[in-house]
């Protein structure tokens, strides 16, 4: 795993292209401690920091072809590096490491841009063709590792993580207040959206290649949501599925350090780390987060798991004040608008796991969008079959739907919610049917913005220039809408791989290998009772697992929220009302920042909703934002720690 | 039985409070609610259950948000109405 960064067609003197790239590599160092490396020539400047997981010995970056042609920067793993270079080498191709980056770089050189839809893993890189001039970046299909674009005074400047940018001269952030809207209202930045002008993240599963004055830019790989033909028998859909995330967990075991597990106590975790032993021939070592607070806690079921299993298991134990203490430095790594502290737990895991001496984790994220574990899959095959139903069986199903949750369990409640869905069991939002109820209720927090226009344009724009779209069953849409909104935006980057990569972890999922993921496309809804969430996984697992883990039924992971601000960080009502601060962001409305502000901090937490918590926040994490980059105090003045390896292909004219 | 003038300054009373916001030129009493980002699900229930536990009214699939939008005038109509109708029906 690593960080890349870069910028080309500058209209700055190239003499002074290795300076710019130290400062920007110096800022996404976290991200590869190990080594740092840089290509330059006349019109690019382009380099990598790199964490050392594969072939640590010769696994060096950048990396360029033998005839110097194509030079790469790249961030991430190749899961099936060892049969692409079986395949290359059996075309005559000779290769000099051992390391998946010169798989990448060969298979480019020989595929060309087609090779990306042979690659299973979680990438983001730079492809700089000297011959040609163009510069090519591409993501992995499901947005794994990030990768930001800008344009800044004629030149391109890209990178891993947006601070990179700040290190480039005259670059400044600015919020823009429309995207900040949308990712109000529907959770997340949207897949090209960073939240600041512009700035763009190149989305999932596409490319932009940039030649001279003309860019060029698609998409190489698409969510197959439809699967192929299923098995006959609900046995031959539970081997499928078990085949899959075995092959899956093998190609992930692929390491030349030690590789751990974090498990949560919940289901797919549990899976997981069952496998990563099976697999491995021996019990992983296991991490997770035991909450101070009852309500968030796991640990009992993350006890029964590692006892198990029998894994070398250690904790983070986690307060309110420490979400409260570490937020700012978190959200400083998140780079974007967040609208729950779930990330904070996070960040403060993968610190522990690397202080363990472990740099990669498997997880069990992407399970709940392949396998259908959201109560949004449920809550939308009820509203689509509404008009068929009578009540009773509206308010048996709504009785499954989030039993979790006090306001969604009891029979006066399932008779009162006839009314409110209801409501919902009529597209109102063209494309979004599934998310109505969810963005809906995102409106509150685009009050806490001044001139948010629509909130919802964006997300309806996106729906609508998505080919295939409307063909989609209302249960395929839902799930279209999770990859694309809160798995890529939030869960995947914010509360996955940024807040591991702070620390040098890498992190890696199964459940999103895309095997794994068509294999659920296959066999979703088409075994078993549909208001079960995640039977398939529950089947196939229930023989190995603990019975508490597999029954025990959805329990979303969460984190304390606002009351723990209330309750240890009282001058936060100062610090979010701040008439300077709000006068400088100039995007929020102060008027109502400070009437939310005030009843947050004078209520009882009991009053506090579910969609105060998630505006409160937004609202403290925009302004530290604001604080970080706006401003611009996430600038690092130290320069790199380790010593940057230079391939420099600057013109002879110009002074080494 | 308290008056429908009654029912209305104290409906808005409740609601402001509960929901964090205020009847404003921004969001009207005529607003519709869920748009304007002050009711949610949980805040929908909690609604309901106070005007039931009030007023007197049970609420099913064809009640309040099956015919009127969730404006602050439509649910103190909507209760005025199916107090009348319970009144009548005794």
């Amino acid at each position: 795993m690593c960080g890349i960064a870069g910028f080309h067609r500058s209209p700055l003197p190239a003499q002074g292209y290795r300076e710019l790239i130290d400062g920007m590599l110096a800022q996404i160092e976290h991200r590869g401690p190990d080594e740092a490396g840089c290509f330059l020539d006349d019109r690019t400047a382009m380099g990598t920091v790199r964490l050392s997981i594969i072939d640590l010995s010769s696994g060096s970056q950048p990396i360029g072809t033998p005839d110097g042609r194509y030079w790469l920067c790249y961030n991430g793993e190749l899961y099936n590096y060892r049969e692409l270079r079986a395949e290359l080498t059996r075309r005559g191709v000779a290769f000099r490491t051992e390391s998946d980056t010169e798989v990448v770089l060969t298979a480019w050189a020989t595929w060309g841009r087609s090779c990306l839809e042979r690659f299973n893993g979680a990438f983001a890189f730079a492809l700089y063709d000297t011959s040609t001039g163009e510069l090519h970046l591409a993501r992995d299909r499901f947005g794994k590792r990030p990768l930001y674009v800008a344009r800044h005074e004629g030149a391109w400047l890209f990178a891993s993580e947006m601070k990179a940018f700040l290190a480039y001269p005259g670059f400044e952030f600015d919020f823009d207040a429309q995207q900040l809207a949308s990712a109000f209202a529907t959770w997340t930045p949207l897949p090209a959206h960073s939240g600041y002008r512009g700035i763009e993240q190149l989305p999932m599963g596409e490319y932009l290649t940039i030649r001279g004055e003309e860019t060029e830019r698609g998409r190489w790989a698409a969510l197959d949501l439809a699967g192929g033909t299923p098995p006959a028998t609900e046995e031959e859909a539970v081997e499928l599925v078990r085949a899959e995330l075995e092959s899956a967990v093998d190609v992930r075991l692929r390491s030349d350090v030690e590789v751990g597990v974090y498990a949560s106590g919940g289901l797919d975790s549990s899976i997981i780390a069952h496998l990563t032993k099976e697999r491995a021939g021996l019990p992983p070592r296991t991490f997770s987060i035991e909450f101070e607070d009852a309500q968030f806690d796991e640990s009992a079921e993350q006890e029964e798991l590692t006892k198990h299993l029998g894994t070398h298991h250690s904790t983070v134990r986690v307060s309110d004040s420490d979400v409260v203490e570490t937020f700012p430095e978190a959200v400083l790594h998140a780079e974007v608008p967040v609208f729950r502290t779930a990330f904070v737990p996070m960040y403060l895991l993968a610190q522990h796991v690397r202080s363990e001496g472990i740099k990669v984790v498997l997880s069990g994220e992407g399970a709940d969008e392949a396998f259908l574990g959201y109560g949004v899959f449920k809550d939308v095959q009820l509203l689509s079959k509404w008009h068929e139903l009578d009540d009773e069986t509206r308010m048996k199903r709504m009785a499954q739907l989030y039993p979790y949750l006090s306001h969604f369990s009891g029979e006066d409640e399932h008779r009162r919610m006839l009314g409110l869905y209801r409501q919902f069991a009529e597209e109102t939002m063209p494309g979004l049917f599934s998310h109505q109820m969810r963005f809906q209720n995102g409106r509150f927090a685009v009050r806490l913005l001044k001139d948010a226009g629509d909130p919802f344009a964006a997300v309806r724009q996106l729906v609508a220039q998505e080919p295939g779209f409307a063909e989609l069953t209302p249960v395929q849409k839902a799930q279209w809408l999770e990859f694309k909104t809160l798995l890529s935006g939030y869960l995947l980057s914010t509360q996955g791989e940024r807040m591991a990569l702070a620390h040098g972890v890498e992190n890696r999922c199964p459940f999103l290998d895309p095997a794994v993921v068509r294999s659920a496309a296959t066999v979703n809804l088409r075994f078993g009772d549909p208001f079960d969430e995640k039977y398939l996984l529950k089947r196939a697992y229930e023989d190995v697992l603990p019975e508490r883990i597999v029954r025990k039924g959805k329990f979303p992971y969460r984190a304390p929220d606002s009351a723990a601000f209330v309750r240890s960080r009282p001058d936060y009502r100062d610090l979010l009302t701040d008439p300077g601060t709000l006068d400088d962001i100039g995007v929020l409305d102060a008027r109502f920042v400070r009437r939310f502000t005030d009843r947050v901090f004078d209520s009882p937490p009991e009053r506090i909703g579910t969609k105060e918590n998630q505006a409160f926040v937004l609202l403290a994490s925009t302004v530290w934002l604001h604080h970080w980059y706006v401003r611009g105090n996430a600038l690092r003045r130290a320069p790199l720690a380790v010593p940057l390896y230079v391939v420099d292909r600057r013109s002879s004219a110009l002074p080494a | 039985m308290k008056q429908e003038s009654e029912q209305y300054a104290e409906l808005k009373k409740y609601m402001e409070e509960q929901f964090m916001f205020e009847f404003d030129s921004e969001i009207t009493e005529d607003s519709d609610l869920f748009k304007a980002g002050v009711l949610d699900s949980f805040g929908y229930i909690s609604l309901m259950a106070h005007i039931e536990r009030e007023y007197g009214v049970k609420f099913g699939e064809d009640a309040l948000l099956g015919n009127v939008s969730a404006s602050l005038s439509g649910i103190v109509d909507f209760v005025a109405s199916a107090r009348r109708q319970t009144a009548e029906s005794r």
